[in-house]
């Protein structure tokens, strides 16, 4: 979806990208790592489980003109490589 | 990294009274964007409200679960009326309906997957495109996830 329309609203200069996250640590995904974080963050293949601010921190630089030259793109940050180039 | 571009611009997220939508929320605050905030839950949308004018940042609050087209389109329509317009379209709204294998997810639970977190967000954005093309240089922040390719455990 993000390709497309970013394809679609590239002359009209409205930008589309997508934030992809890892596992982090939130009530939403809870269920995956509350009360066993070590075991997750093994299994996970990281460091350290993602906090909400590495995401934030993703969210801004997509909003900001420091993207410009960016679009349909999709920023992984998920704490380790993502399965594609 | 300038402080003044974000200064007056307007963000509307979804699901942003918790988690990672609230954290983005807070973060264009402090970087002088109005946000827009919402969640299914009023109580929810109001503490986040507080949080991010206690903090000293500019915020508005509606009820919305991206499911529902009436709410959709009064969350743009309370943008514009409070701040004037969306410079930045963040759908962060999605449902988690499985845990385990893909290939034991039932047909229940890849439907409402699919409605929410994919074809509501297609028309939120579509709901959104005039007011987006208002405004120079709009984007638009999707929130997929990692589990798009790969196991999360």
């Amino acid at each position: 979806m993000t390709k497309v329309l970013a394809k679609e609203l590239l002359y009209e200069n409205i930008r589309v990208n997508c934030l992809a996250p890892g596992l982090i640590k939130t009530k939403f995904s809870g269920g995956l790592w509350e009360g066993r974080e070590k075991q997750s963050i093994e299994d996970m293949g990281v460091t350290r489980l993602g906090e909400v601010e590495d995401i934030a921190n993703g969210a801004r630089f997509l909003c900001s003109q420091e993207s410009s030259y960016m679009t349909g793109e999709a920023l992984f940050i998920a704490g380790k490589p993502s399965p594609r180039l | 990294m300038p402080k003044g571009e974000f200064d007056g611009k307007v963000a509307v997220i979804t699901a942003s009274s918790t988690g990672i939508g609230l954290a983005i929320a807070k973060k264009l605050a402090s970087l002088g964007c109005k946000v827009v905030v919402s969640s299914r839950d009023q109580a929810h949308v109001d503490k986040a409200v507080k949080e991010i004018k206690s903090a000293g940042g500019e915020a508005h609050g509606v009820v919305c679960h991206v499911g529902n087209k009436d709410q959709r389109l009064k969350l743009i329509s309370e943008a514009v009326r409070v701040f004037g317009g969306i410079d930045f379209l963040i759908p962060n709204a999605a449902v988690s309906t499985h845990m385990g294998n893909f290939l034991d997810a039932t047909d229940v639970q890849i439907s409402k997957m699919l409605d929410i977190n994919y074809k509501c967000t297609f028309l939120l954005i579509q709901e959104a495109m005039p007011e987006l093309r208002k405004r120079p240089g709009s984007t638009i922040v999707i929130l997929a996830s990692y589990a798009a390719c790969n196991h999360c455990y």
